[in-house]
């Protein structure tokens, strides 16, 4: 078909020169158009091949970097939990009462507030605490009480003046007999 | 094939040539390809249509992984939200012996690793199987160091670890799991079901590296997650009643002790301690016996303690008033028994008030005669004794109260001041509680709701609550109490300066297991402030060796766990003076 419609307006010029071209303009894009479209279809197939093969090896990227990535967070959420437990450790009681002892710290004898909504008044009683125990190798009673008298007076200088302003009812060392 | 039918004669006309025909030769071949066609059809039709789910099935299995995924089990928080228990992730390391090359160099390398036996590992190498545990829940620390090894037959899994950030912290309230996830002991035995949640699994293609086939089959059903418990616990005040009364039972060389603090209003308890306890972490260096909770689970005699159910039952009947006068002889007989006091005395005058601040046995007596045993069983009933407290805690002990149809003539007398009868701990916090509470009685609690994984609370059902007592009632045993406290009293040591405390103490007989007594209970339960209580502290002492008095050796703990708990809680004194309480007539 092709060779016959390519044949065909050789002749026919010389017998009509007035018939229209059409056909001669009209089968050139045909023939021509072939290569193009061959080229076009076979383009967009690799195209969509080298599309395709590119997601896939992405995708598999991706995957693999996934997995990596995923390796790293575990390990950080490791490294976190390891930090979240040591942190609670040293915030527990225990720790926290063992860190106090070793600043010379010593738990209150007595206890006290400062009423902040009426008058300042402070209520309960307050008392100086007692001095830590000296360390064991100079336990000797004579040291200890020697040890306890400098904490005392510093307790007091720390205190200030609201020791004398004790409420009333409470102002002693040592507690009234009740009733 | 009807077409080479015609042509069969040929060959036989052609038979002494000897040669077949082309035609004959072209037929056989195409009858040697037909058969060998129809059995690779034959075959292909077996593999692709009949055999085909199977021959699916396997290449898809080999393929397919499926991973378990653990649900972490609850936490468990104290009641500012501080940890007691939750859950870390951690590796188990596994041996394939059929793989490992050579059990001995391997085991011995490991063992500093895992801190195992090198001897104990190396036979678990050897055994004939296939699969087995060598160290479980390991720190991912150690396990990446195992791996770094890269020893044949060696592996890692991942897995999840319970821990106890607090260590010994009110490990008798919440027990312990071990590494297959099932609690033991405490509220982790309790509320199994609810911590552990349910564990999912992601089933997926995997190359041959192990990663997964993008767009590939995966299937996912997540692990739902345990739920967490907030507890009523404050981790402070529990750190310090644990630490006094462990103190107290070296001191006094006692089998154990128990501390309970707890709020009388909403009966939340703050602290729930005991001594000796155990380490949650390594449970295994414990004896069984100590994974308990004696609070809610030993049955004791209460003794003096129980004086208070008998005057408020009588001064609630209205058969006596504070001031009501006995006359106390120096012993009493009753039902066949001789009963006296803790203190030889004379011929005593005491105000109700001076039977309870002195702690007359024979006038406690005396008062349980005016009630009788109907009335004072009730009463006993109504402070909750003889059945559970219903605290959510394993073990939890209802007492032994004989059933009033089973109360002999000795029962009123002795049961009045707390002999007799057995009771836990708790129950006994909770009579004051009562008290403290203006005569409301309300159910002791211990969780103060659910936490999801997210933190977000859903609080636990209000306790249960009824009044056994008036408000009035109350009030006037408050202030009777108040008087033990005195220097008249028999709790002195209890006192704690700008506070009004009331209180009582407890020295019972302990019950031994041949029908006898041997040792003592020593007691002392109180609160504070005493005329408008926020606190209640209990401090039980078991075979104490060194001293009994509950006065002398339980209220010092009683003092130290109680100033403790009102700096922590901020309870200010409340700046009343007590009542002028008057002990004699």
């Amino acid at each position: 078909m092709t060779a016959l419609a390519a044949g065909q307006p050789r002749t026919r010029p010389a017998e009509a020169p007035h018939r229209p071209s059409l056909r001669l303009v009209a089968t050139r894009p045909l023939v021509a158009g072939r290569l193009p479209f061959v080229l076009l279809v076979g383009g967009i197939l690799a195209l969509g091949l080298i599309v395709l093969l590119l997601l896939h090896t992405m995708a598999a990227q991706d995957a693999f970097r996934l997995q990596t990535l995923e390796r790293a967070a575990a390990s950080l959420s490791d490294t976190r939990q390891q930090l979240a437990l040591a942190e609670q450790q040293r915030q527990s009681p225990d720790a926290l009462a063992a860190q106090a002892r070793a600043l010379g710290m010593v738990p209150t004898g007595s206890i006290a507030f400062v009423r902040l909504h009426r008058h300042h008044r402070i209520v309960g009683v307050v008392r100086a605490a007692a001095a830590p125990p000296p360390p064991p190798a100079t336990a000797s009673p004579a040291a200890h009480q020697r040890a306890q008298q400098p904490t005392q007076k510093n307790a007091h200088t720390a205190a200030g003046k609201p020791v004398h302003k004790v409420s009333p009812p409470h102002r002693r060392g040592s507690p009234p007999p009740h009733g | 094939m009807p077409a080479a039918a015609p042509a069969r004669p040929g060959p036989r006309r052609r038979k002494r040539v000897r040669r077949p025909s082309p035609q004959r030769r072209i037929e056989l071949i195409l009858i040697g390809c037909l058969v060998l066609l129809s059995l690779v059809g034959g075959r292909l039709v077996q593999l692709q249509g009949l055999d085909r789910t199977a021959y699916a099935a396997m290449a898809q299995k080999q393929r397919l992984h499926t991973v378990a995924l653990t649900a972490p089990r609850g936490p468990i928080l104290d009641r500012d939200g501080q940890p007691l228990a939750e859950t870390v992730d951690a590796r188990d390391i596994y041996a394939d012996p059929h793989k490992v090359v050579d059990a001995a160099a391997e085991s011995g390398r490991l063992a500093p690793l895992l801190g195992v036996d090198a001897a104990t590992l190396q036979t678990q190498m050897q055994q004939n199987t296939t699969f087995v545990y060598l160290s479980r829940a390991v720190t991912p620390q150690v396990s990446t160091q195992v791996i770094d090894l890269k020893l044949p037959g060696i592996g890692v899994l991942p897995a999840t670890k319970r821990i106890y950030p607090a260590g010994p912290l009110a490990s008798n309230v919440v027990g312990f799991a071990n590494a297959d996830g099932a609690g033991l002991a405490g509220l982790e035995y309790s509320f199994q079901k609810l911590l552990s949640g349910s564990n999912g699994e992601r089933t997926f293609e995997t190359g041959l590296s192990g990663s997964p086939i993008p767009d590939g089959h995966d299937i996912l059903r997540p692990a739902v997650p345990g739920t967490g418990l907030k507890l009523t616990i404050q981790r402070d005040i529990q750190w310090k009643a644990q630490q006094a009364i462990t103190a107290q039972v070296h001191a006094l060389h006692a089998d154990s002790g128990t501390v309970i603090v707890m709020d009388p209003s909403s009966g939340q308890l703050l602290a729930l301690a005991v001594s000796p306890g155990f380490d949650p972490n390594d449970p295994s260096k414990s004896p069984i016996s100590a994974f308990g909770d004696p609070a809610v689970s030993d049955v004791y005699e209460p003794g003096s303690v129980n004086k208070v159910i008998t005057i408020s039952a009588a001064l609630q009947e209205r058969l006596v008033t504070p001031n009501s006068p006995f006359t106390i002889p120096p012993t009493l007989r009753d039902a066949g028994f001789t009963f006296n006091d803790a203190e030889v005395h004379g011929t005593e005058r005491l105000t109700l008030t001076g039977v309870l601040a002195k702690s007359s046995n024979i006038g406690t007596i005396e008062v349980a005669r005016k009630l009788g045993a109907a009335r004072l069983y009730h009463y006993l009933r109504a402070y909750g004794f003889g059945q559970p407290t219903g605290v959510g805690l394993p073990g939890d002990g209802t007492g032994l109260l004989p059933r009033l149809s089973n109360w002999t003539a000795s029962t009123l007398p002795t049961a009045s001041f707390g002999q007799g009868v057995g009771v836990t701990a708790l129950q006994v916090a909770s009579v004051y509680a009562t008290i403290a509470n203006g005569g409301v009685r309300v159910t002791p609690n211990l969780i103060a709701g659910t936490v999801d994984e997210n933190g977000a609370l859903k609080p636990a059902a209000a306790p249960e609550q009824h009044r056994v007592i008036n408000a009035s009632v109350a009030k006037q045993v408050r202030d009777m109490l108040e008087a033990v406290t005195t220097n008249d009293g028999t709790a002195p040591l209890a006192r704690i300066p700008g506070y009004r405390i009331a209180g009582k103490t407890g020295t019972a007989q302990r019950p031994n297991s041949h029908g006898g007594y041997s040792g003592y209970t020593a007691s002392f339960v109180g609160f504070a402030p005493a005329d408008a209580p926020k606190l209640l502290v209990e401090v039980v002492l078991q075979n104490p060796r060194t001293g009994h008095f509950g006065g002398l050796v339980a209220a010092p703990v009683f003092h130290d766990v109680m100033s403790f708990a009102l700096q922590t809680l901020k309870i200010p004194p409340t700046g009343t003076r007590p009542p002028v309480a008057r002990l004699t007539w």
